[in-house]
C-alpha cells in the first residue's frame, strides 16, 4: 500500500510545476514547522528539530536533546 | 487715479450748493443701547486715547481723547510713571500742548491744502474749495461723537466744527464755503434731499482727507466711528476685516517652530487641528517629533526596537509600492501611522464601553482543528472535511469550501489565497474571493499535518568570507508542508491568475483508513 502510494504520488510531483523540494530526514511524523527567509525549522515526533535551507533543500542542522515529542514552534526565528 | 478728477468735478458742484443754507441735519439719537452698539462702552487701550502728535508745521502736541473725561485723568495717574514720562519727553522736545480730536484733524487738513498746492494738480481743486469741509463731513457722519469729544478741548482754535452744544447752528455746517464765508447765514430752507446729497458727494473729500492723517489719528477716528456703529455695521466690518487680517501661522512659520508649537498641544487638540485644512493635516501628519512624543505621552511607546522596526518596515513597503520619499509631506510619518494603530487598538479593546460578544455554532459536533482571523474573515477548518468562512461581525457563514476528502488539519492564508492540508494527503489552494479550489497538490503519502506560507523578505546572509549582506529570500512566496509521512515538501505558492492544477488522483477518494483511525486516536492528545 505504501509503496504503491509512493509510486503514484512521486509520478504526480514530477508533473506538478509548483513542486520544488522533498525534504527527507525525520524518522517520524512532522508535527510543526516555521520558516523565514530561506530557513525552515521543523519539529517531529522523532523528538528532533531539523533546520533546513529551503532553497537548496539541504538539512543544515539537527537539534537533538528532547526526550519527548513536542510540536510547538515560536514563529519568530532569528534568521 | 484717473477716476479722481471726475469725482472732483462733482465735489466742486457740491460747493456751489454751499451758499444755499441747509437745514440743520437731524441729530441722530445718541446711541445708548449697548446691545445695538457693542463698542460704545468698550475699553480701549490707552494708546488710542492718548498719544503724541507732530503737526506739519513742526509743532508738537499730545492728543487726548476727551471722550473719557474724568476716567482719563484717573487712568493717567493710575498708569503712573510711564505715562508721565511720555508726556514729559514731548514737553522737552518743544512747545507741546494738549489737543482734542477736532483740532488735530483740522490742523492736518490745513497742512494738506498747503501741500497739495504744489504737488497734486488733480486734487488741488478739492482741497482748495473744500479745505475745511472734511470736519463737517465727519460731523455729518458721526454727529453724536463730536460734541462729546470737544467738551474738554480748552485749547480749541477758532474751529469751524460744531461747538460743544450738541446741535450746531447752520453756519457751522458749511463754514468754508467761499461765497458765504463767515457772513450772516441765510435762514434755513427745508431742502431735505440736498443735505444727504451733500454728505454723499463730499465722501471722496473725506476719504482723501482721512488718508492724509497720521496712523494714530486714523485709528482714533475709525474707532470713534465704530463705537457709534450699530451691531449690523460692526458685523459687516468684521466679516470683511477678519478674513483679510487672518494669518495661517502654521503654514507661515518655519517648520521647527511649528513643530515646537504643536508639541504643546495634547492629542485631542492635535487631532482636531489636523482637520482644519489640508495644509495643517500635512504639517501635523508629517511631523516625526510630534508623533514620537505623543506615543510617549500617551504611554503607547513600547520601547525596545518595536517603533524603529515598524517605521523601517513601513518605509520599505512604501518604497516598494513606488510611493514618494518618506520625507514627502503628502505621506504620514510612520510614527503617526503607528500611533493611530496603537491608539485605536487601545480604545477599541481596553476603553471599549460596549464590548460585543458573538457566539455561533460551527461544524456541528465535529472538531474545529484550525482557526484563522484574516482580512475580515474567520476561517475555520474541521475534522468534517470542510472549511468554513464566517463574518466576524455577524457570525454568518459566508462560504463553505468543500473538496477535501478527509479532515482538514492545517491552514494558512495570505490575502485572498488560502492553503489547507488534510488527512486526504493533499494540499489545496483556495481563492477566498470566489470560494473556488484552484489547485490540488498531491505528493505526501500521509496526512498533511502542518504548513506555512513563506513570503520573501530581506535577511542577513553570510558568505564564505564572513561578510554579512542583505538578501531577499525566497524569490517568490513558497508553501512548506509537513506530513505524517516523515517528510516535508516545498511548493511555489500559486499567484492569483496562474494556471490551475489538479493532480490526477485529486478526484478519487483515496483515504488511508489507517490515517483516519490514527488521527482519531491522536485527537485527545492534540486537544
Amino acid at each position: 500500500m505504501t509503496d504503491q502510494g509512493d509510486f503514484f504520488f512521486q509520478e504526480d510531483v514530477d508533473e506538478n510545476p509548483y513542486h520544488k523540494l522533498h525534504l527527507e530526514g525525520h524518522e517520524h511524523a512532522v508535527r510543526a514547522l516555521a520558516a523565514r527567509g530561506r530557513t525552515l525549522v521543523s519539529g517531529s515526533y522523532d523528538s528532533m528539530v531539523r533546520v533546513w535551507d529551503i532553497i537548496t533543500g539541504t538539512c543544515k542542522w539537527v537539534l537533538v536533546g528532547h526526550t519527548q515529542k513536542g510540536w510547538y514552534h515560536n514563529k519568530h526565528l532569528n534568521s | 487715479m484717473t477716476r479722481i478728477p471726475s469725482v472732483v468735478t462733482t465735489t466742486t458742484t457740491t460747493t456751489t450748493y454751499a451758499p444755499i443754507p441747509l437745514p440743520v441735519l437731524p441729530t441722530p439719537s445718541t446711541p445708548h443701547d449697548p446691545q445695538k452698539y457693542p463698542l460704545l462702552n468698550a475699553q480701549l487701550p490707552p494708546s488710542f486715547r492718548h498719544f503724541p502728535l507732530v503737526f506739519p508745521n513742526g509743532s508738537r502736541a499730545t492728543f487726548h481723547d476727551t471722550d473719557e473725561g474724568d476716567d482719563l485723568l484717573q487712568e493717567e495717574e493710575f498708569i503712573g510713571g510711564k505715562g508721565w514720562r511720555l508726556v514729559k519727553s514731548d514737553d522737552g522736545a518743544g512747545p507741546s500742548k494738549s489737543v482734542g480730536l477736532i483740532e488735530a484733524v483740522e490742523r492736518f487738513a490745513r497742512k494738506r491744502s498747503y501741500d497739495n498746492d504744489g504737488m497734486m494738480q488733480g486734487i488741488e481743486t478739492i482741497t482748495e474749495s473744500t479745505s475745511h469741509t472734511p470736519p463737517p463731513r465727519k460731523k455729518a457722519k458721526a454727529a453724536p461723537v463730536l460734541p462729546k469729544l470737544s467738551t474738554v478741548n480748552g485749547a480749541a482754535p477758532p474751529s469751524p466744527l460744531p461747538s460743544p452744544h450738541g446741535s450746531p447752528p447752520p453756519p457751522n455746517i458749511w463754514p468754508s464755503a467761499p461765497p458765504s464765508g463767515a457772513s450772516s447765514p441765510q435762514p434755513q430752507l427745508p431742502i431735505q434731499p440736498d443735505a444727504s446729497l451733500a454728505t454723499l458727494m463730499s465722501l471722496p473729500a473725506l476719504v482723501s482727507h482721512f488718508s492724509g492723517l497720521p496712523v494714530q489719528l486714523q485709528s482714533h477716528l475709525l474707532i470713534t466711528l465704530l463705537r457709534h456703529s450699530p451691531l449690523p455695521v460692526l458685523r459687516t466690518v468684521h466679516s470683511v476685516l477678519t478674513p483679510i487680517l487672518a494669518r495661517d501661522f502654521l503654514t507661515l512659520l518655519p517648520p521647527e517652530l511649528v513643530s515646537h508649537v504643536l508639541n504643546f498641544l495634547p492629542f485631542n487638540c492635535i487631532a482636531r487641528a489636523s482637520r482644519v485644512s489640508k495644509s495643517w493635516r500635512a504639517i501635523i501628519d508629517s511631523d516625526p517629533v510630534l508623533w514620537r512624543d505623543l506615543l510617549k505621552s500617551e504611554k503607547l511607546w513600547f520601547g525596545g526596537d518595536s517603533e524603529r522596526a515598524f517605521a523601517e518596515a513601513l518605509i520599505r513597503r512604501r518604497r516598494r509600492a513606488g510611493l514618494p520619499h518618506p520625507n514627502d509631506l503628502s505621506l504620514a510619518n510612520p510614527y503617526k501611522v503607528l500611533f493611530k494603530s496603537r491608539y485605536l487598538t487601545r480604545t477599541r479593546w481596553i476603553n471599549n464601553a460596549e464590548p460585543k460578544h458573538l457566539a455561533f455554532p460551527a461544524h456541528g459536533r465535529s472538531v474545529v482543528t484550525c482557526l484563522l482571523l484574516s482580512k475580515g474573515r474567520i476561517i475555520s477548518a474541521s475534522d468534517d472535511h470542510s472549511i468554513h468562512v464566517y463574518s466576524p461581525v455577524t457570525g454568518l457563514l459566508l462560504r463553505s469550501l468543500s473538496g477535501h476528502e478527509g479532515g482538514v488539519w492545517a491552514l494558512a492564508s495570505t490575502k485572498d489565497t488560502l492553503v489547507s492540508g488534510s488527512t486526504d494527503r493533499t494540499v489545496r489552494i483556495w481563492d477566498l474571493s470566489t470560494g473556488r479550489c484552484t489547485h490540488v497538490f498531491g505528493g505526501h503519502t500521509s496526512t498533511v499535518r502542518c504548513l506555512a506560507i513563506v513570503k520573501p523578505e530581506w535577511v542577513d546572509v553570510e558568505d564564505e568570507h564572513g561578510n554579512v549582506r542583505k538578501e531577499k529570500w525566497p524569490k517568490r512566496p513558497l508553501i512548506v508542508t509537513g506530513s505524517r509521512d516523515h517528510s516535508l515538501r516545498v511548493w511555489d505558492l500559486p499567484r492569483p491568475g496562474e494556471p490551475e492544477y489538479r493532480f490526477d488522483g485529486a478526484d478519487e477518494a483515496d483515504i488511508d483508513p489507517a490515517d483516519v483511525c490514527c488521527f482519531f486516536k491522536l485527537v485527545p492528545e492534540f486537544l
